[in-house]
């Protein structure tokens, strides 16, 4: 049986997030440590966007800036998201490709049923929603995105926990082809948040979903690696970088 | 010429189509929500599309990326070739 490292719930800025990530994904790779499920938390809250997205487009900068949220590219693509800190929990699993379905369709369907096996012990009954949203009755509660490199796969993923959603759109510009076709009124509609269906604390959600990440999993405790947190270190320089975040 | 359009085609992810062109398309960024694996093979992508005829049809344009993304085994998720393509022509309508 694999034997899964677990990283408790941390907060870092969106760069170190990032960063960490995908030093776990290089270490990974290079079998220098175990395959990983790491959870997290943005301190200062922070936007993150998709790969292949461009910052300008999707985010309201000049807003951000000016309220102190960190805005950051992903190596995985997706949309643009807000990670408020006290709304919502993030997660990262990444392992090498052979754990997983070969199908990237199947493997969001399987690591996305994780979340939703954790939202069911809070009493939240969700559903897979490809290509790789969680949602309830429609509306989004979980955003999830992949990446596979060198023989790794790297998944990260939010669950809404507490969202402003008027703060939220106010950082994000949503464009109304995005929603032109989910039979929904306003960019608003489109989510949902784990507090407003379960009065559960923060605390509660983050053990469901540890509960439903490790069932059947042989697993430890463990933190970063010395190699690892040399490399985030490295690897932040990339992530804080203009050249990376506005390379679109 | 600049040309720009966005497309959301139903049950595919959000694509943006920046370009500019004369008789031939000279630049593209193709942007959005959606996923390619590896990601860095999207540039294999928009350079296929550079120096195609601006009046190419939609069906040329498809083909371009279908070929691209075949012989680069190039995984497209939440995008097609069809609806680049469409959303191409439509960044030049």
């Amino acid at each position: 049986m694999t034997l899964w490292r677990i990283m408790q719930l941390e907060e870092h800025n969106a760069y170190a997030n990032m960063a960490i990530d995908e030093a776990i994904l290089e270490s990974v790779r290079d079998a220098r440590s175990n395959p990983t499920i790491r959870f997290y938390r943005w301190n200062p809250c922070a936007v993150s966007i998709g790969r292949f997205q461009s910052m300008n487009d999707e985010v309201n900068v000049s807003r951000c800036t000016s309220e102190g949220v960190t805005c950051v590219r992903r190596i995985t693509g997706g949309g643009a998201v807000y990670h408020d800190y006290d709304g919502e929990l993030t997660y990262s699993i990444i392992g090498k490709e052979v754990l997983f379905p070969k199908s990237i369709w199947e493997s969001y369907r399987v690591i996305c049923g994780r979340i939703i096996k954790g939202l069911g012990k809070i009493g939240i009954n969700a559903e897979f929603s490809p290509i790789n949203d969680i949602t309830v009755n429609g509306r989004k509660i979980s955003g999830n995105a992949q990446t596979r490199r060198e023989g790794v796969l790297l998944q990260h993923g939010t669950i809404l926990y507490r969202t402003d959603v008027a703060r939220m759109f106010s950082l994000l510009n949503v464009s109304k082809e995005k929603i032109s076709d989910k039979m929904i009124k306003s960019a608003e509609d489109r989510v949902t948040s784990v507090y407003s269906l379960s009065k559960v604390s923060f605390q509660e959600l983050y053990e469901a979903i540890m509960a439903a990440m490790t069932e059947y999993r042989e697993f430890e405790m463990g933190e970063l690696s010395p190699i690892e947190a040399s490399r985030a270190s490295e690897l932040v320089r990339t992530y804080s970088s203009n050249s990376w975040n506005f390379s679109r | 010429m600049h040309g720009e359009s966005k497309l959301k085609s139903p049950g595919e992810k959000l694509i943006s189509i920046k370009l500019t062109y004369w008789d031939r398309i000279d630049d593209i960024q193709i942007l959005g929500d959606f996923f390619i694996h590896p990601e860095e093979s999207l540039a294999l992508l928009e350079n296929s599309i550079k120096g195609m005829s601006a009046g190419a049809s939609e069906a040329e344009f498809a083909e371009t990326i279908r070929l691209t993304a075949d012989r680069n085994s190039i995984s497209m998720i939440g995008i097609s070739p069809e609806s680049v393509a469409k959303a191409i022509r439509m960044a030049m309508s």
